[in-house]
C-alpha cells in the first residue's frame, strides 16, 4: 500500500506528463496517398448487379410489365370463364337438359 | 490570397489549392489524431481520411467558417471513432484470449533517444494519462486533449466544439478534477 503523499506525487506526474507531450506532424507525402485514395473512391463503382438493377429505366420497365402481367391475366381468366359457360350450354343442349331440370339422374333414367 | 478567397478556389476543385490545403493543416490534423489515439501510424491513416473526408465534403462547407475549425471537428469525430473501434477489438480480444493465446505487443523504447528509460518512462506515464482521459466524458475529454496535447487556447476550442468560453474553462477544470480522483482511486487500488 501507497502512502498518501508518495500517490499524490505519481498523480502530479502523470497529470505533468500532458505537458512533455510532443508534437507528432506527419509523415511526408500525405498529399500523395491522400490524392490516390480520393481517386480510389472516385473510381470505386456499385457492383455490377446492384447498378444495374437500381437503373430507374429498369425499375420503371419492371412496373410496366408486372401491370401488362397483370391485365393479360384478368382478361384471360374472364373469357376462359366465357367459354366454360358456353361449353355448358352446348351440353345441357345436347343432353337435352333444361336449367329447370333438377334431378339429373331421374331424367337420364326415364329416357 | 485571403481565407474566403482560398475557400472559393478549393470549391471550385482546384486540385492546387487543395494541395495547400493539406501542406498546411497536415500538423494540425496529425496531432490533434496523435492526441486522441497516441499512436504515430493510427495519427497517420486517421489524418489521410480526414483529408480525403474533407476533399469530399468541400461543396458543403460554409465560406464564412474557418477551415481550422472545419478540420479539427473532422479529426475530432475520426479520432473519437477510431477509440471506439479499438475499445470494441480490445473487448474482442480479451474475449478470445479467455479462450486462446494472448498477443500483447510489449513497448519498446527508442535506443535512438539520449534516455532510453527516461522515455520509457514518460511514455508509460502519458498512457496511463490517456487512458484515464479515455474514461472522462465525451465533452471533458475533447476539451482537455485540445488545450493540452494541441495547445489551443479557450476561445479556440469553443469555436471547435460550439460553445462559450466559460463552458470550456468549466470542461477543463472538471476533467482535472476527475482525473485527479480517477488517478488517485487507481494508485490506491494498485491498478498502475
Amino acid at each position: 500500500m501507497m502512502a498518501r503523499d508518495e500517490i499524490e506525487q505519481k498523480v502530479e506526474k502523470i497529470l505533468q506528463s500532458a505537458d512533455s507531450f510532443s508534437r507528432y506532424e506527419g509523415k511526408p507525402f500525405l498529399l500523395t496517398r491522400v490524392m490516390a485514395a480520393v481517386e480510389n473512391k472516385t473510381q470505386a463503382k456499385p457492383a455490377f448487379v446492384t447498378h444495374l438493377i437500381l437503373q430507374p429505366y429498369l425499375l420503371t420497365f419492371i412496373l410496366l410489365l408486372n401491370i401488362f402481367s397483370a391485365i393479360y391475366f384478368f382478361k384471360n381468366n374472364s373469357s376462359i370463364d366465357q367459354n366454360r359457360e358456353q361449353y355448358i350450354d352446348q351440353l345441357a343442349i345436347e343432353f337435352s337438359i333444361s336449367s329447370n331440370s333438377y334431378d339429373l339422374t331421374t331424367l337420364i333414367g326415364e329416357e | 490570397m485571403n481565407e474566403q478567397e482560398f475557400i472559393k478556389t478549393l470549391k471550385s476543385g482546384s486540385e492546387k489549392a487543395f494541395g495547400e490545403l493539406v501542406e498546411k493543416y497536415q500538423g494540425l490534423v496529425t496531432n490533434t489524431c496523435y492526441g486522441f489515439v497516441m499512436n504515430k501510424d493510427d495519427a497517420d491513416d486517421l489524418a489521410q481520411e480526414v483529408f480525403v473526408e474533407a476533399h469530399q465534403g468541400l461543396a458543403n462547407f460554409r465560406e464564412d467558417s474557418k477551415i481550422s475549425t472545419w478540420l479539427y471537428r473532422i479529426a475530432i469525430n475520426k479520432s473519437i471513432d477510431e477509440i471506439r473501434r479499438k475499445t470494441r477489438k480490445k473487448r474482442f480480444a480479451y474475449l478470445t484470449s479467455l479462450f486462446g493465446k494472448e498477443d500483447h505487443p510489449l513497448p519498446i523504447a527508442d535506443h535512438n533517444s539520449p534516455n532510453p528509460h527516461q522515455q520509457m518512462e514518460s511514455e508509460e506515464r502519458l498512457a496511463i494519462l490517456n487512458s484515464a482521459i479515455d474514461k472522462l466524458p465525451g465533452n471533458q475529454a475533447i476539451a482537455f486533449r485540445l488545450s493540452k496535447f494541441e495547445g489551443l487556447g479557450g476561445k479556440e476550442i469553443a469555436e471547435i466544439m460550439d460553445t462559450s468560453i466559460p463552458s470550456v474553462d468549466a470542461l477543463i477544470h472538471r476533467a482535472k478534477a476527475n482525473l485527479k480522483r480517477q488517478l488517485y482511486s487507481g494508485y490506491s487500488q494498485g491498478k498502475f
